[in-house]
């Protein structure tokens, strides 16, 4: 028998065995709900991936495969839990493999079975993954998707590389921040609180680094919870690990975190804060997860001597390299100079030491002054 | 006829295969090329009043192109910005549609002006919103990559990312989290969906790219 | 009763899951018709209903395990269901109808309060911020000034080589220190950086960064009429004109995007606008403030003011075809009035004994001559 309340009205009920998993209509105040397998004992409280995760040992690091065996996720109708998928990486580009061509029908089917919506194991209405879309085939697909599991949430980057978005599950009880803006949708089960998380230093500080004052705080308040979230640009989503270690991240890049993760403004004196585009950068510590975007598509760079990227083009790069921003003389255009802070010409960042540099392969001042020239002039 | 969406999400375009007989209708801007052997007629949008009502509200032209052969050919269908391409099968049932995001559809389809609503207008949908019906197929496309969802309780999605939704899906704009939060949040007001139903959304939105460009300007 | 009604159905066994069709009341209960011929139906005992839709007036029959869902929006299908029903499905269907008014009522209050207070919100806001911005700068410790300033003299393009000359630089740096004990504002350093180019410019940074241009030096008969220009420039520091316009801008934007909801943009706009604080894009009123103040300065220097329109003078006359090079001037708006408004403030000021500045001008200009970009044009 299983013994359950209505989360809306919280009328009881019992229940023989064979409803598990499937929705019923609450008689008291006509609400859906979801029978969970188990007697109201929150088994989602951690996330039901924490076994396989276990069985690998640390926890996400860097497994440098994707699997597209997205055939072994479906179907879902067996499972209580949503769909774990092995640990995917921290880097994009070594985990493209040239297998877009062959997988489409099933990468598409795939997809729609991942938006099966969290506890909601008995199906949908309509619930034959979307043969007509099949049926007109979709030649040169999205490259792959990228999944992930973590211990504290799953994530799956689809629409890439040009319209990344991420879609982020986590059990009940935890938090995610992000900058605002970012969430696209998400389930009831979430809350939204807008903060001046970390208190006024580290406030001030982000509001230099260009990304808002406010952080906002996801939490999955009445169960386990779903939030996409998707940058302002065309461009890419990348995911990183911290443990314990620092990121750097460029203005615009930030997009969110989990907990155990800290993110502030550096301030890094007047000298990139005023160096035209310069570095101005936030600083993500702690251990836990997190996730930037781009403008354009996202190129992980391992740097084992020295490297030198144009400030533009840096989205994010770990403590570990040494940097300076300094100016290349052969870049800067000649001749006027409109105001007495140019916008960043001519400057790049050099980079020294170990460690690895994201860089972005479309630079927003390029584009705007392309578009600045089809904007609408003011008369004088 | 045979059509395939290619090159998705970014630069999805429409392949179209035509034998003698069939016939497609597409959006008057829509054709980036065809075959000779295509011809075209160009008509109102639904009747004259239909057309202009689209065009001033819906985002969409005015006429729509009907494209047929003789003999048999192509087309190629695309959109004016860059972002991915849906198809949809109408089985008698009603889909409505974001203004501007109609590029295509089968002869059985039946294309209307609806009113959208206050709620729409605020939610940033626009005023307008695009019916389509009957039987067949069409094809609809969005700034950002498309993706659907099946509904069955209650979705939230920020305002400017929903591109189609059925008319089973009842529409509530909500704050995103409680007065201080959601005009601090960045979120303002969201979109309440709830079903039964599917919606299709966006993986980006108009409104963000102007926010994102804007504040590199100054 | 009508024979049917157009709506449709949610089925696992259809393609796609769905499909229009007609919704007939059956006397053993709900069916449709799809146009395919698929035919569905849900017993009357069996039935859940529900409402919803996008107007909240679609009716929805489902059977236990939801897997069948048929619906309908004709306003008649839910009088006429009541009746074919026999009563067993008007509990529901009350419910049903409940629930839809009270939601109604409740997003019509909404709406308007939404209203009411953002039209409040941005009144007052308005105005709050714009005040608010001014004062919050004058609050900020002058330290900060200087921050900016020297970071942003780093990281500039000067127009030409910073000139190292002694007589030249001394003579600048004998005319600031003259200035300096006028100022009103203690704790700026005042540091004169003249750089060669035919420009006839010169600015202030905050914090007390000075750069003077030699084609404006040259254009200067007096070291009085340079000394005029330098304390129209410290003035602007003093007054802290580049962080106000900054604060002003960015308050004002800060207001707007915080009611929308939409601060990404905010911030970004913010860190921009930093960089721009000290460019040669002063509002009429910091003109004539920091005019005002100049010549408050001089003559508390023992200088004589008008000097001041010597310059202007002097300037304007040369200024014929090169509009470009006399920047000083063009930047700054409204020339011929100002002109006006600082020898109506020089009438008013009481006599004084004018003492000149130390320096051998001749010599001066004689240094210039042998700079570069002081060369006659058509070399």
């Amino acid at each position: 028998m299983i013994s359950i309340a209505c989360p809306h009205c919280q009328k009881r009920y019992r229940l023989d065995d064979k409803f598990a998993g499937k929705k019923a209509k609450c008689k008291g105040c006509g609400q859906v709900m979801s029978i969970k397998a188990s007697p109201t004992a929150d088994s989602t409280a951690t996330l039901p991936s924490q076994d396989p995760l276990a069985a690998n040992g640390p926890p996400a690091q860097n497994q440098p495969h994707t699997t597209p065996d997205d055939a072994a996720a479906v179907p879902p109708a067996e499972t209580a839990a949503p769909i774990t998928e092995t640990t995917s990486t921290a880097t994009p580009v070594s985990a493209v493999e040239p297998l877009a061509a062959g997988v489409p029908p099933a990468q598409g089917a795939a997809t729609d079975n991942n938006f099966a919506s969290v506890g909601s194991p008995g199906g949908q209405p309509g619930g034959a993954p979307h043969q007509p879309n099949r049926e007109q085939a979709s030649r040169g697909e999205a490259s792959q998707i990228l999944r992930g599991t973590t211990n504290h949430l799953q994530y799956e980057i689809s629409q890439r590389p040009d319209f990344s978005i991420v879609k982020v599950e986590i059990p009940q009880g935890r938090k995610l921040y992000a900058e605002p803006s970012a969430m696209v949708s998400m389930t009831p089960s979430m809350h939204l609180e807008a903060g001046f998380k970390g208190g006024i230093g580290k406030t001030f500080g982000r509001l230099l680094g260009g990304e808002s004052l406010i952080i906002n705080t996801f939490t999955a308040q009445d169960g386990p919870g779903e939030v996409m979230f998707a940058g302002g640009a065309a461009g890419d989503v990348a995911y990183h690990r911290l443990e314990g270690n620092s990121l750097y991240l460029q203005r615009g890049a930030y997009m969110f975190n989990s907990e155990g993760v800290e993110v502030s403004g550096k301030w890094q004196g007047a000298k990139g804060f005023f160096s035209g585009e310069g570095l101005v950068l936030l600083k993500a510590s702690g251990t836990g997860d997190i996730f930037f975007n781009s403008y354009g598509a996202i190129v992980p760079i391992d740097v084992t001597d020295g490297f030198i990227v144009d400030t533009g083009y840096v989205v994010a790069f770990e403590e570990s390299l040494q940097y300076r921003v300094t100016v290349l003389p052969g870049l800067r255009t000649a001749g006027k100079i409109k105001s007495f802070f140019f916008g960043g010409e001519g400057l790049v960042c050099q980079f020294a030491g170990t460690g690895r540099v994201w860089v972005q392969t479309r630079q927003v001042k390029s584009f705007l002054s392309w578009a600045h020239n089809y904007r609408p002039a003011k008369s004088n | 006829m045979q059509a395939e969406i290619h090159d998705r999400p970014s630069f999805a375009n429409i392949r179209v295969h035509l034998e003698p007989g069939e016939e497609i209708v597409a959006e008057a801007d829509a054709m980036a090329s065809m075959s000779s052997s295509i011809e075209m007629k160009t008509q109102w949008s639904g009747g004259f009043v239909n057309g202009i009502l689209k065009r001033l509200f819906g985002g969409e032209s005015m006429f729509v192109n009907r494209f047929s052969t003789p003999s048999g050919g192509d087309i190629v269908l695309t959109q004016a910005f860059p972002g991915d391409i849906q198809c949809l099968e109408l089985n008698g049932n009603t889909m409505f549609l974001q203004p501007g995001a109609f590029i295509a559809c089968e002869s059985g389809v039946k294309l209307g002006l609806g009113w959208a609503g206050l709620r729409m207008f605020i939610a940033r949908e626009g005023l307008f919103r695009l019916k389509v019906s009957g039987k067949g197929r069409i094809w609809f496309g969005a700034y950002g990559g498309i993706f659907q969802r099946e509904i069955d309780s209650e979705y939230i999605v920020d305002t400017g990312h929903l591109v189609a939704y059925e008319p089973t899906i009842g529409i509530r704009v909500a704050m995103a989290g409680g007065l201080f939060s959601s005009f601090f949040s960045g979120e303002g007001l969201v979109t309440r969906v709830s079903g039964p139903g599917r919606i299709y959304m966006q993986s980006r939105s108009f409104d963000g790219l102007a926010a994102w460009t804007n504040s590199h300007l100054y | 009763m009508q024979s049917t009604y157009s709506g449709g159905v949610f089925s696992d066994t259809l393609a796609d899951g769905r499909a229009g069709g007609e919704v007939e009341l059956m006397p053993a209960g709900i069916a449709i018709r799809c146009p395919d011929g698929e035919f569905f139906v849900i017993p009357y005992r069996e039935c859940q209903v529900e409402m919803g839709g996008y107007h909240g007036r679609m009716l929805f029959c489902r059977n236990p395990d939801r897997s069948l869902t048929i619906y309908s929006e004709d306003a008649q299908f839910r009088r006429d269901l009541s009746l074919a029903a026999a009563g067993m499905l008007d509990e529901q269907l009350a419910m049903g109808n409940r629930q839809r008014r009270s939601e109604s009522r409740r997003s019509l209050f909404y709406a308007v309060a939404f209203v009411a207070a953002t039209l409040v919100v941005v009144v007052a806001g308005y105005f709050a911020v714009r005040s608010g911005a001014k004062a919050a700068v004058l609050a900020l410790p002058t330290s900060v000034d200087a921050k900016i300033g020297d970071a942003a003299m780093q990281s500039m393009t000067l127009e030409g080589p910073q000139v190292e000359d002694p007589v030249i630089v001394d003579a600048m740096q004998s005319i600031v220190d003259r200035l300096e004990p006028q100022a009103a504002v203690e704790g700026f350093q005042f540091k004169v950086h003249v750089v060669d180019s035919p420009m006839v410019n010169a600015f202030a940074l905050p914090g007390g960064n000075i750069v003077v241009y030699t084609g404006l030096i040259r254009s200067a008969t007096s070291a009085e009429q340079v000394a005029a220009v330098l304390a129209h420039e410290m003035a602007h520091v003093t007054l802290r004109h580049g962080l106000q316009r900054a604060g002003q801008s960015l308050g004002i934007w800060a207001g707007m995007s915080l009611l929308i909801g939409d601060v990404s943009g905010l911030m970004g706009a913010g860190v921009d606008l930093f960089q721009t604080a000290s460019a040669n894009q002063y509002s009429r009123q910091h003109e004539n403030e920091a005019d005002r103040e100049g010549v408050r300065m001089l003559q508390a220097a023992d200088i004589d003011p008008a000097a001041m329109t010597q310059l202007f003078a002097a300037i304007n006359k040369e200024q014929g075809d090169l509009p470009e090079i006399f920047a000083w001037i063009s930047t700054h708006p409204d020339d011929a009035s100002r002109i006006a408004q600082v020898e109506a403030l020089i009438q008013k000021l009481p006599p004084r004994d004018y003492r000149p500045i130390d320096v051998d001008w001749a010599a001066v200009q004689t240094q210039l001559s042998d700079l570069p970009a002081n060369q006659p044009p058509g070399d």
